[in-house]
């Protein structure tokens, strides 16, 4: 191995703050040149993205020349151009960053813009709603996935899903004035799940949400500063007498208390990371540990602070620094008199790259605890921003790990790390401008890092990654068409399709919809139905086809896809863009879709279905619709006939009109040959309710209508009234059979045994006795009328068989000797048993008949 | 009694975790929306709801007070959150528009908050209603994407009632759509399987329309065919079997289910003291786990002779002259108890049920039609039993029978059985007729038919069934096989669909069994099946073969199922899977409209 410069240890930097180490660590000299921060209304993305700017109205500034119109500039993290476009727009009140790393400007109407951080605007811009457009839109605060606005007559307006705005008003009330500051609990830290919003008025706190607004009673003079943690755990405020306090989030705990000394507010009051506080004036960065240990800076210029999870960056106009506390494996290995383990074995690589012998003498003292060393090393590695010294930690961690049995340390660790500052190395390059420590890098997780890339059309460096993390390359792939199809505006549509086919076919999940989306989108809708045939996924291609104005072929590939959301977004659309005699037309073709399109329309567009229907001679359809309706008028008059008297007349004039509905079906259906049964049927109907209603008025009792005619009979019956009867009888030809079986069971189910008896005696029965008796024994008619009726069948073995099962013994036995059926008296024998009186007889009988037959 | 759940893993596969899913897709649902809420429930969402979450549950997570959808404005509920779980319908979306713009009209900003979440998903038909009727803005749209419930270890169902309707009668295939997705999400959870066998239109779709979403996968949701716990698919258009659920269930199940209608997983009751009781029906009962599948005349005889053993038992023992174990074995057995005597009262119940003339001149009827008995005298039963006043689902099923077993009815019967049946019934039923008439479950005679040729081919009828220890699926319906049970039956043992292909064509729709496969890009594909995976070779593991009943299954099917796999010459579990379960009546019901109903309902008091 050869000799390597020697590595500098970073400790002399250090600024001790109690028992633990802060480090400013330059990441960049800023590369623009005519920017006068100090002038601006600055926007930083977290997780070190871009950083937006434009002419802060709130500061005096002397405007040179005659541009008055401000400008809104991006930048990356490390200064380099983005985009900068002029704003033509209202007065700007807040301007921040989303988790997608979209810029989000607000006005003061409520309206509020998205721009890519290429300076495109997108789609998506909402209003902050009426109330908010009223009263105007007084600050507001960005945070990852939302906004919360404070409005002119301080409520406050919160939206917390940006891909579905929703404004939603919190429970602020009565507030006099304007308050002093306001900080954002973001959802995902609160134990409700939605947003909290800390607004500093008078001396005190109000924490608010939805539901309420919660005073918190300080007494601390009023605060003018208010910080939350990136955690969301713990919140500072800069006091009215001058103290930085620092409470756990709801308040619940005070956790310390500094004095600044001084009256002034600071400019900007920061955490950095989770466990200090920066704040600044002037000319002064004021850094406050978590035990009242504190630095002091001395700066040169103005800073803007932007919190991360691990620190804190100051952006001044000439540099762009991190400011954080040293993490621990690297203060181990390189704080000054260090005897950590992980401190010996660099100190013990440093010395086997001198070829000094004392290394062998270095590691032999620390061999108990090498994994523990190797670890701090890898750690630190992973931790330090300088590449020669992250190589310096490296080389130590693999001598060390030399020397460890095969299990003590994982080796795939050290792969790993290795890979990871491989990529940070590279993110951190100023071109690309993207300064993550590993400690976010791991918190914004690395499939998020690519994404970012991609959006900042880093598309090869984005590849690389995520070849190199096992990832599909699919969305930067996608993004990077769309890009080459913005940029390629004069490449004629074929061509440019070839270009795009031949880098992203092979790739089973490119979606081409979504290159054909943004194709449309700027114009080229050639070159997106081009792209659109490419596209293997309906749910993708359909709408995009619609958009673009081919409904046929759009229709085709949502019916081929048997979703039937697809077909009714294409039915939809063509509704509205097709004269509907068109839109007919391509339906008769399709008989799958023209019955979604007429289910949909039976719900809400019947007339429209009913034209149609008739014009397309479906007069059965028609027709069963107005049976629909005649059903409903009738269930209608019903309801109201249930309802009392009071409502009778309704109920009257409801059953007419449904029997007027019927008839008119009935001339429908017999429209055509092959419904002239339905035709029968529905007249028939309309003529049983006529006659229920002449039933009713006749016998002026309301229990006819609705009832079927097999009912209606019944109904008579039971009433006695057999003139009804036979009136209905004749009007609808009832069989006599089925006359028969109808009023006995009338008879039957109304226990009129009276009336069964001399209906069975009436001439002879179409459908015999057998149903009588069945019908009567079930219903537990009294053995008298059994026995008569029964009586009524001629002699023999299924008289005798009957009589027994109707209990009737010892008429069973009379009979059975009668037909001298020995059989029967022998199983009647044992249904009695021998004992009984009734047995004796029934003996004696089969004796005679056996002597009989002797 | 507690609504015992089944051990949902003990089954071929382990379908625990898709009760676990729809739990927390359920819960994260009410979650989303704070505080305190009321929720509103579709009629076709609130039934299953009970098998997949208790009340306690809904309480836990702040759900106040359940109320079932309707189009009136929502009075006084007290919480500014409602929650409403519906089924992705027109006339859902309908009825919670109606109702949102009448709660604004009685209480202008109460400030009420609306989410509505749509199963499985929501659809742009849904919330164009809401945009027609301006009330898009007031609510927060979600989806709930369950789809498979678990009603046993073996037995999931879609809950999808209408499906068979829509599909026969209707020509709306979206519910084949959903029902893909769910065999997709199951086959992603559960595993691929290699095989893939169908019959039938409805399956010919789905297998389509599978292949297709297999290809829209992305890479890492695509679990590899082969990969996991279900070896083959086979799935079954209802429409190839309707003669099965038009029949009599003679299971112990079957019959529960055919006379007191088993609902949900359970069974209402009367009680002992005139009290409902409900009853829960699935194999966390040992007793009806062993009970349920067999012919309902075996079901007395065993519940006897196990009330007898624990008496017998107790009577001849003395305490003090048994050990320790044997006393905790015996108390075991007497804590056993009182559930046998539970399911002496429910076969009790049942017993009184077919006791009555009318069921079995019902069952006769059906039986005479399926040997083939003239059509005459089928005619004369079915008028029988109108006159005599059996319920209209009976005599329906037995039309439907009919015309099934001889290609449609007899020219001469068709008009007076059909006039009769209105004039019976109410003619409200007309449109019900039409509806069965477009679903091919009645018909005017044309032709023969097939289903002599279909009995004779598939050895449907089989005399001598012992009822006790039957050696033949067909004791389910005393005789008669499903046809669905033996397609099944001929397709695991092989080759391919073992069946002749003539025979096949007999049947409706079109037969297909194919690989589902990757192609050399790693793609989704099918393939044909190779000469091997068609043989079915034996293979030593159980093979698990997931069947899939598009229309509905009744238990009868499930039965004959789970006594095919319990045979030494088939080495393979079944899992069954369905729209809906169903049995003839239930079936025929979900083609009468709501109107009727209603008119029904309101007619005079008779």
């Amino acid at each position: 191995m050869g000799m390597t410069g020697r590595v500098t240890s970073p400790a002399g930097e250090w600024e001790a703050c109690g028992d633990r180490f802060y480090e400013r660590h330059e990441l960049y000299t800023m590369s623009w040149s005519d920017v006068r921060l100090d002038q601006m209304r600055v926007a930083c993305a977290r997780y070190a993205g871009p950083i937006a700017m434009v002419r802060d109205d709130r500061k005096l500034v002397v405007i040179q020349g005659a541009a008055t119109k401000p400008i809104v500039r991006v930048f990356t993290a490390a200064g380099q151009a983005l985009a900068a476009f002029m704003w033509d727009r209202g007065r700007i009140v807040g301007m921040g960053w989303s988790n997608q790393e979209d810029l989000l400007i607000v006005e003061d109407t409520g309206q509020v813009y998205l721009y890519s951080m290429h300076g495109q605007q997108l789609a998506g811009q909402f209003s902050l709603g009426s109330e908010a457009a009223k009263e105007g839109v007084l600050d507001c605060i960005i945070y990852g996935d939302g906004l919360v606005a404070l409005t002119g007559e301080f409520h406050l307006w919160v939206v917390s899903n940006l891909e579905e705005p929703r404004p939603q008003k919190l429970a602020l009330e009565g507030l006099a004035e304007r308050p002093h500051c306001m900080a954002v609990i973001e959802p995902r830290h609160t134990l409700s799940g939605c947003v909290e919003v800390l607004v500093a008025h008078g001396s005190t706190v109000t924490l608010v949400d939805a539901d309420a607004a919660n005073d918190q009673e300080l007494s601390h003079g009023p605060i003018r500063r208010i910080a939350v943690a990136p955690n969301g755990q713990f919140l500072a405020a800069f006091t009215g007498e001058g103290k930085l306090i620092v409470w756990t989030a709801d308040f619940g705990k005070f956790l310390s208390e500094f004095a600044t000394q001084s009256d002034s507010p600071p400019e900007r009051l920061a955490w950095c990371g989770t466990d200090s506080v920066a704040l600044f004036w002037e000319d002064i960065l004021l850094m406050v540990g978590p035990y009242g240990d504190w630095v002091k800076y001395s700066l040169d210029e103005s800073v803007e602070l932007v919190t991360e999870i691990d620190g804190v960056r100051l952006l001044s106009q000439n540099r762009h620094e991190l400011l954080r506390r040293v993490p621990d494996a690297l203060a181990d290995v390189f704080r000054i008199g260090s005897t950590a383990p992980g401190a010996l074995l660099y100190d013990a690589r440093e010395l086997f790259d001198q070829q000094n012998a004392k290394a062998d003498e270095g590691l032999r003292g620390i061999v108990q605890t090498l994994p523990e060393a190797v670890a701090t090393c890898v750690d630190a590695a992973q931790a330090e921003l300088e590449e020669p010294r992250q190589v310096a930690l490296m080389k130590a961690a693999v001598y060390g790990r030399a020397f460890c049995s095969a299990d003590a340390f994982p080796r795939d660790r050290i792969v790993a790390v290795c890979r990871q500052l491989r990529i940070l190395n590279a993110l951190r390059a100023p071109g690309v401008g993207l300064p993550l420590t590993a400690a976010q890098a791991e918190a914004l997780t690395l499939p998020v890092v690519v994404s970012r890339l991609t959006n900042a059309r880093k598309h090869w460096l984005a590849l690389q990654i995520s070849s190199l993390l096992g990832m599909g390359p699919e969305k930067v792939l996608v993004h990077w068409a769309c890009a080459k199809i913005s940029a390629a505006s004069d490449v004629p549509d074929e061509q440019l399709r070839d270009t795009v086919v031949a880098r992203l076919s092979g790739h089973p999940a490119v979606r081409f919809a979504t290159v054909a989306a943004h194709a449309q989108a700027i114009g080229r809708r050639g070159l997106a139905a081009l792209l659109l045939e490419y596209e293997s996924c309906a749910a993708e291609q359909v709408p995009l086809l619609l958009g673009l104005g081919r409904e046929e072929r759009a229709l085709g590939a949502a019916l081929d896809s048997g979703d039937a959301d697809l077909v009714y977004l294409a039915l939809f659309r063509m509704q509205r863009a097709l004269p509907l005699q068109q839109l007919l037309s391509m339906l008769a073709a399709r008989p799958q879709a023209r019955a979604l399109f007429a289910a949909y329309c039976a719900h809400t567009e019947p007339e429209l279905l009913e034209q149609v229907n008739m014009a397309t001679g479906a007069y059965e359809a028609v027709a069963a619709t107005r049976v629909h309706e005649a059903l409903e008028a009738a269930a209608g008059a019903g309801r109201m006939r249930a309802a009392g008297s009071a409502s009778a007349r309704g109920g009257e004039l409801a059953a007419a009109d449904a029997v007027r509905l019927l008839d008119k079906a009935s001339d429908l259906y017999f429209q055509t040959k092959e419904h002239s049964f339905q035709g029968k049927s529905t007249a028939e109907l309309a003529r049983l309710r006529r006659l229920q209603t002449d039933l009713e008025a006749e016998t002026g009792n309301a229990c006819f209508l609705g009832l079927s005619l097999a009912d209606t009979l019944r109904q008579c019956i039971s009433l006695g009234n057999h003139r009804a009867a036979g009136r209905v009888r004749t009007e609808f030809k009832i069989s006599d059979r089925r006359f028969w079986w109808i009023k006995m069971m009338a008879l039957v189910s109304a226990k009129d045994w009276e009336g069964l008896e001399a209906f069975a005696r009436e001439k002879k029965s179409p459908i015999g006795l057998d149903p009588f008796i069945a019908s009567a024994l079930q219903a537990g008619a009294p053995q008298a009328v059994l026995s008569r009726i029964i009586g009524r069948l001629p002699d023999g073995k299924h008289k005798a068989e009957e009589l027994a099962a109707a209990g009737l013994l010892q008429e069973a036995a009379e009979c059975a000797a009668r037909v001298r059926d020995g059989d029967m008296l022998t199983k009647l024998q044992d249904m009695i048993g021998t004992v009984s009186p009734l047995g004796g007889a029934v003996s004696q009988l089969k004796d005679r008949i056996q002597a009989g037959v002797r | 009694m507690s609504a015992a759940l089944p051990n949902f893993n003990e089954g071929p596969l382990a379908v625990g975790q898709l009760r676990e899913d729809a739990r927390r897709e359920l819960i994260e649902a009410l979650d989303s929306r704070r505080g305190k809420k009321v929720l509103v429930l579709d009629p076709r969402v609130s039934g299953f709801l009970g098998l997949l979450c208790e009340v306690s549950l809904l309480k836990e997570h702040g759900v106040e007070q359940l109320l079932h959808l309707s189009s009136d404005a929502l009075g006084d509920i007290g919480v500014r959150n409602v929650v409403y779980l519906v089924r992705a319908r027109v006339e859902n979306a309908q009825q919670i528009a109606q109702q949102i713009k009448a709660t604004h009209r009685e209480k202008a900003g109460a400030g009420i908050e609306y989410a509505v979440y749509f199963l499985p998903r929501r659809t742009i038909a849904c919330e164009r209603i809401f945009q027609e009727q301006g009330v898009y803005g007031d609510i927060v749209a979600g989806e709930l994407p369950i789809s498979f419930i678990p009603f046993d270890s073996d037995v999931l169902s879609l809950e999808m009632g209408s499906a068979f309707r829509e599909l026969a009668a209707e020509g709306d295939r979206s519910c084949l759509y959903d029902a893909a997705k769910a065999l997709l999400g199951l086959q992603s959870a559960l595993g691929c399987a290699r095989v893939l066998k169908g019959k039938g239109a409805a399956a010919q779709a789905v297998r389509v329309l599978l292949t297709r979403m297999r290809r829209e996968l992305s890479p890492d949701e695509l679990s590899p065919p082969g990969s996991g716990g279900i070896d083959e698919m086979i799935l079954l258009d209802r429409e190839i079997d309707v003669v099965t659920p038009m029949c009599t269930q003679l299971t112990y199940e079957g019959l529960i289910d055919e006379t007191l209608q088993i609902k949900n997983g359970s069974v209402t009751t009367d009680g002992a003291s005139g009290s409902k009781q409900r009853i829960s029906l699935n194999s966390a009962d040992r007793i009806y786990a062993e009970l349920r599948d067999r012919s309902f005349a075996a079901v007395g005889p065993e519940l006897r002779k196990r009330a007898m053993a624990i008496q017998s038992d107790y009577k001849t023992s003395k305490a003090a002259e048994r050990s320790l174990t044997e006393l905790k074995e015996f108390a075991s057995q007497l804590k056993a108890l009182p559930n046998i005597q539970r399911h002496i009262s429910l076969a009790e119940a049942v017993n009184k049920a077919i006791a009555a003339p009318a069921f079995r001149a019902h069952v006769g009827a059906e039986q005479a039609m399926l040997d083939g008995q003239s059509a005459d005298a089928a005619a004369e039963a079915i008028e029988e039993s109108m006159c005599s006043g059996e319920d209209m689902h009976g005599v329906l099923r037995l039309m439907c029978l009919l015309s099934l077993t001889q290609g449609g009815i007899a020219k001469k019967h068709f008009d007076p059985l059909r006039r009769e049946f209105l004039q019976s019934y109410g003619h409200e039923y007309l449109l019900l007729l039409s509806k069965l008439q477009d679903a091919g479950l009645l018909a005017r005679q044309e032709g023969k038919g097939h289903w002599a040729a279909l009995k004779r081919a598939f050895r449907l009828l089989v005399d001598d069934v012992d009822d006790q220890d039957p050696a033949d699926p067909a004791y389910v319906f005393s005789g008669h096989c499903p046809l669905t049970v033996r397609l099944v039956e001929a397709a695991v043992k092989g080759p391919g669909w073992g069946v002749p292909e003539d025979v096949l064509k007999l049947l409706p729709g079109p037969a297909f069994e194919i690989e589902q496969a990757l192609d050399d890009k790693g793609l989704p594909c099918e393939k044909p099946l190779s000469e091997k995976k068609r043989a079915g070779a034996a293979p030593r593991k159980r093979k698990v073969v997931l069947v899939m009943f598009l229309g509905g299954v009744t238990f009868a099917e499930i039965a004959a199922l789970r006594f095919i796999s319990s045979r030494p010459e088939v080495n393979c579990a079944f899992v069954v899977t369905t729209t809906k379960l169903i049995n003839g009546s239930s079936l025929l019901d979900s083609f009468v409209d709501d109107d009727v109903r209603n008119a029904k309902a309101f007619a005079a008091v008779r």
